[in-house]
């Protein structure tokens, strides 16, 4: 067994780091889905959108050598979910959840089942090592030694996601309409359109936290690498109130168990079990969303298509 | 205001719409099958030579059907979980959860106690339901006392209950010789025979047939089936007719979660005859395809069961062919659900078929 | 009183897709700067015609001109560009936004485009309370206002996009006596600083006190235009209401007996948490029908859902059978023996996707001898729906038809036959032919006088004048929560009614 003593400068250095990193793909997904629901527009499929993500900036990467070329095929995948999504949630007032279920089960069934045709039978796990993204080196000892730059881009786009929706017209139109449709609407907002733009910019950084997750957390594609994140950004979204900033919080929170479990249970030794562990994240999220942390309220037409008179 | 009445006395269309569900469900399947052609296309192999292989590996001979409804016997079972609680209106992803633990407490049953066959079989199938009942109850008390969504609360069950039975197989019951994780096996009295020999169908398949139309006589012969239709389609209607819309909800609930129990029940003591670590490949994901291919049905929900059964079985001679795994009929079972999700597509068809029919007589 | 016309409205007619005539042809002119009356019962078309002044609706035909120029709303964005705005009687507005994000929504002061300013926006706003005495906080959220607030919330709102004529869907609804009294004031001050003001409402003494011209709707057509001043309820009463009243139906004599339902100072709340029920006292006894005529959202609504065990009686107490069944839920009012035919049968009343049988049921699944607590006879069931098929003459292919595809009058017979199928003592009938075709109406009626006939009670809440005085022993009008007055059916002429329903009570 590893003694390891938990107060030690160094682990509590490399636990703080894992959950910094570990944040990112809950932040973005979070914060993406706090946009599309403040429109009202549900999106469950996050978790099958974070994969597809994660899959083609691997694919990308591994095939041109460039991870920002994978990220941006990956914001590609991001625009064309969403729109699928919007399509089906806004356009054909369908089922919201129905459709995001399908995203996950297709996601999932993609992803997998293209790992072998693209890498052949040995990579049904996972893929071979693409390139990375290149880490900002800081002038800071042991995990701090090197950043990546989508923390950064993770801090920019929760303080930016704020600022459009609180002090700019598009975020004032945008939440009216998850709150009151008809209103919006009789204001002359094209309520569509908006429902659409928002739906799509929620995908896009689910894809993003995702293609994260592949290039850059880890420099391949697991199988099913995902892990529930996605649901986990959903009870974020509860978490936060709907507030991007919130989010923030929330996913350093998650981080934090997550990372725990991943630094923690070796730290431990072998004679621990880790599930109870690896359980944290899951327990913290049914402990938020049955508001035991407070009562969150959701914006007022979330979910429901709506329906020109 | 005039009292014109605009509806005249229409006559009878049940039987169009019954149709018309019927329609909607082969439309939606049949797009998947387009979209999974092309992916197969895209993989570089051809699609009907894939879907060839796969039809004849689900249904090619005797030993083929038999492997088809073995395949398809958990899926029947956690599709007529998931319908009930269609049915009610509510959201069940925790089917994959709910199995889980319904497949362990029945190794639990089968592996420390010896009981006599016809005895002990269902009293281990008792313990899977309450298992399984039970993993499902702190969801639906969650929702009705604190409005949490099912969906998030569900699905967090499920990695909950993933992890805790790993943890006990791992650390509590593991077999030592074993080359993966899993538990020594149960006793021969709690074991479900197979029932067409050199095949993996055991009597489980029996069990789920049994719960066919054990489901079927609830929801149409008893009150308690009434009222969870009733608080499904229409809530307050149920209320004013005296139906307590939160009781009739949670047991909704329970019922769905001891069926998808059943179903790892039957894994337990017919396929592997143990508890297998992380033995389902999505089960209870299934379930959800099929409970909406079937429409909510239960002879719906064993039919569109055996349909997914297929595929999975056939889907392991389809490899052998392209290569492709079976993961696909995942992805294509997503591209059925997403396609289901649109109301009334038929409909939609229909009218795009009228438009493009008037602009080109133009 | 300039004499150009605010608004030239010509033979505007509107039918809606499901063939219902809402406008038969409706000519309405505005003068500027004055403040406009328009009055009428439920359905005269009051609302329509001013959704379509304000591009909510279009017409089917017919020309609008506004000041002279002739205009084509395809949305009310086109309405407030030619200086009209409209304040529904349902607020358009963002709860969780404050007072400032609501006035501004869809037409927000941007610097550079992007960002809103809302410092000028609450200058502007400042500028026009001042302007007009419609005070508000700008920055206090919408929700927790009360309702006063929220609609100068909504009132500014138009001025701040420069409305000229503004349309008020009845206004004082949502006031208090002493709230109209200020509301007046502002009105008045509006129209001296040149705006043109239309008040749409039902209440006839404030549509004569405030405003110079009134004009009277009846079933989509106008039946007068007249000046306030020399005008009386009366004379407005009769043009809202005056029909001849046909008497088919024959009433038969009867002899009233005990009381089967007492009321006593029933006081019941609204969805928005005000008293709808201010302190009813009454009293039906067996053999009668008591009629409870009066404009829709006067606490109609609210009576009734007191007395099916749908919302919380507050204060009071009711009586079935001098059983105190108050606030019981509805299955117990059943055993007592009330039933109910509900005013909204898609919502309430009937389960559009179950079929014939099973809607017939419905409340009695587990009863004898439709079945037990864990069995249903289903063909105990379906053999009962055939019955009633026939009793009740129901037209329907068979008794598995579900519900939803046939007409109005077949479901609502199916509410009846199931509510009379448990033999009540006692009915609750809202707006029992609402949406009916002539069979159908006649039917439900001839129903519920036979209810009479055979001892029974019914309460009968209707907006329709006809059914309540053909049908009713004794008529009540409610208005605002309370009984305006109960007289017998031959008392009262369509002027007194008129009256009552716009809240007078009439001297004789």
């Amino acid at each position: 067994m590893v003694e390891v003593n938990l107060f030690d400068a160094a682990f509590i250095m490399s636990l703080l780091a894992a959950m910094l990193r570990l944040s990112v793909p809950i932040v973005f997904t979070g914060i993406g889905e706090v946009i599309a629901e403040r429109a009202g527009v549900v999106n469950i499929g996050i978790e099958g959108v974070m994969l597809l993500g994660a899959f083609s900036a691997t694919y990308v990467s591994y095939f041109t050598g460039d991870a920002w070329l994978g990220v941006l095929v990956a914001i590609i995948i991001g625009i064309l979910s969403g729109y699928i999504h919007g399509v089906i949630a806004i356009s054909f007032k369908g089922d919201q959840i129905v459709s995001g279920v399908g995203m996950n089960m297709f996601a999932y069934g993609f992803t997998a089942a293209w790992l072998i045709v693209i890498w052949g039978e040995l990579a049904a796990g996972n893929s071979p090592y693409v390139p990375r993204i290149p880490q900002i080196p800081l002038p800071l000892p042991g995990a701090f030694s090197s950043i990546s730059p989508f923390i950064i881009l993770m801090i920019l786009t929760a303080v930016a996601s704020y600022y459009i929706l609180h002090k700019t017209k598009f975020g004032l139109r945008l939440r009216s309409i998850g709150e009151n449709p008809a209103a919006a609407d009789v204001a002359g907002i094209n309520v569509y359109r908006v429902q659409y733009i928002a739906t799509i910019i929620g995908a896009v950084l689910a894809a993003v936290g995702g293609a994260y997750l592949a290039v850059d957390w880890n420099s391949m594609f697991v199988r099913y690498m995902t892990a529930g994140r996605g649901f986990i950004a959903l009870a974020t979204v509860v978490f936060s109130n709907w507030n991007p900033l919130l989010v923030l919080v929330g996913g350093l929170l998650f981080g934090f168990a997550d990372g725990l479990q991943i630094r923690l249970a070796p730290a431990l030794g072998v004679g621990f079990p880790p599930q109870f562990l690896q359980m944290v994240p899951y327990i913290l999220t049914l402990i938020v969303v049955t508001g035991a942390i407070g009562r969150a309220k959701p914006p007022a037409a979330v979910g429901k298509p709506y329906e020109k008179e | 205001m005039a009292k014109e009445e605009s509806k005249s006395q229409q006559p009878s269309r049940e039987r169009k719409i019954d149709i018309s569900m019927l329609m909607q469900s082969l439309l939606a399947v049949a797009l998947g099958f387009i979209a999974g052609g092309i992916m197969v296309a895209a993989a570089g192999y051809s699609p009907v030579l894939a879907y060839g292989v796969l039809l004849k590996g689900a249904f090619g001979d005797v030993g083929s059907i038999a492997e088809t409804l073995a395949q398809a016997t958990p899926l029947i079972l956690t599709g007529l979980g998931v319908a009930v609680a269609f049915t009610e209106g509510c959201f069940n992803i925790g089917a994959e959860g709910q199995l889980f633990i319904g497949a362990f407490l029945a190794f639990l049953g089968g592996y420390l106690i010896a009981m006599p066959a016809p005895i002990h079989i269902p009293f281990v199938i008792l313990m899977a339901i309450i298992g399984g009942a039970g993993w499902a109850l702190l969801p639906a008390i969650l929702k009705v006392k604190r409005g949490a969504h099912e969906v998030v609360t569900t699905i967090m069950m499920n990695w909950i209950a993933m992890l805790l039975t790993t943890y006990l197989t791992l650390y509590h019951f593991l077999e030592p010789t074993a080359s993966i994780p899993e538990t020594p096996i149960i006793n021969s009295s709690a074991v479900l025979p197979i029932i067409v020999p050199r095949t993996a169908l055991s009597a489980s398949f029996l069990v789920a047939l049994i719960c066919v139309f054990v489901v079927y006589y609830i929801l149409k012969r008893m009150p308690l089936g009434y009222e969870i239709r009733a608080v499904g389609l229409n809530p307050t209607a149920a209320e004013y007719g005296g139906i307590s819309v939160s009781k009739v909800w949670v047991i909704g609930m329970l019922i769905s979660g001891a069926l998808c129990g059943i179903g790892g029940a039957g894994v337990t003591l017919g396929t592997y005859r143990r508890f297998v670590d992380r033995f389902s490949p999505g089960y209870g994901f299934d379930g959800i395809a099929v409970a909406l291919i079937g429409r909510n049905n239960p002879i719906g929900a064993l039919l569109a069961a055996i349909f997914i059964g297929a595929l999975y079985s056939g889907a392991v001679y389809m490899r052998l062919v392209t290569h492709m795994p079976k993961e696909l009929v995942m992805a294509i079972e997503g591209i059925i659900i997403i396609f289901a999700a649109i109301p009334e597509a038929t409909r939609l068809i229909r009218k795009a078929i009228e438009h493009w029919r008037f602009w080109r007589a133009r | 009183m300039s004499s150009s016309l605010a608004a030239d409205m010509q033979n505007i007619q509107k039918t809606y897709r499901d063939g219902t005539v809402a406008l038969r042809g409706v000519d309405f002119t505005l003068r500027e700067g004055e403040i406009h009356a328009l009055i009428g019962e439920n359905g005269a078309g009051k609302t329509t015609l001013m959704k379509i002044l304000y591009g909510l609706l279009k017409p089917t035909a017919g020309k609008m001109l506004i000041r002279g120029k002739e205009v084509n709303f395809q949305h009310p964005r086109d309405a407030i560009k030619n200086g009209v705005g409209m304040v529904q009687q349902h607020f358009a507005l963002v709860p969780d936004f404050t007072v400032v994000e609501n006035i501004v929504l869809g037409s927000e002061p941007c610097k550079q485009g992007v960002v809103v300013d809302y410092k000028s926006a609450v200058e502007a706003i400042k500028k026009l309370s001042e302007e007009t005495g419609l005070h508000v906080d700008p920055e206090s959220r919408v929700e927790g206002l009360p309702v006063g607030v929220q609609q100068r919330v909504e009132i500014l709102k138009m001025l701040y996009r420069g409305a000229m004529t503004l349309i008020l869907d009845e206004p004082t609804s949502v006031l208090s006596p002493i709230e109209v009294e200020d509301f007046f004031k502002i009105l008045n001050g509006l129209r001296d600083k040149g705006r043109t003001i239309i008040f749409v409402t039902h209440k006839l003494k404030e549509a004569l006190a405030i405003s110079d011209r009134i004009t009277v709707m009846r079933a989509g057509r106008v039946t007068g235009v007249v000046n306030s001043e020399g005008s009386t309820p009366q004379i407005l009463a009769n043009m809202m209401v005056g029909r001849e009243v046909e008497l088919k139906l024959e009433k038969k004599l009867v002899t009233v007996g005990e009381p089967l339902l007492e009321v006593e100072d029933l006081w019941v709340r609204s969805d928005k948490g005000l008293f709808a029920v201010k302190g009813l006292n009454f009293t039906v006894r067996r053999g009668e029908i008591f009629g409870v005529a009066g404009v829709e959202g006067n606490g109609q609504s609210e009576l009734v859902e007191s007395l099916t065990g749908l919302r919380k009686v507050e204060k009071g107490r009711v009586k079935v059978n001098g059983k105190d069944v108050t606030n019981a839920p509805p299955n117990e009012l059943t055993k007592v023996g009330v039933g109910h035919i509900p005013e909204d049968r898609h919502k309430r009343g009937l389960i559009l996707d179950f079929d014939l049988a099973e809607n017939l049921v419905l409340g009695s699944q587990s009863n004898a001898p439709f079945g037990t607590r864990f069995t249903m006879s289903l063909g105990t069931i379906y053999d009962y729906a055939q019955e009633a098929i026939g009793k009740f003459s129901i037209l329907a292919p068979s008794e598995k038809v579900r519900v939803k595809y046939l007409s109005g009058g077949n479901q609502q017979r199916i509410v009846v036959a199931r509510e009379l199928g448990r033999n009540p003592d006692f009915i609750v009938a809202a707006q029992p032919t609402r949406g009916l075709d002539v069979a159908a109406t006649e039917y439900v009626r001839t129903i519920l006088l036979k209810m009479r006939e055979g001892g029974k009670a019914v309460l009968l809440i209707s907006s329709d004048l006809d059914e309540i005085l053909q049908l009713s022993d004794r008529v009540a009008v409610i208005y605002e929560g309370a009984f305006v007055d109960v007289r017998k059916p031959e008392e009262l002429t369509e002027e007194k009614i008129g009256l009552m329903m716009g809240g007078v009570k009439p001297e004789s």
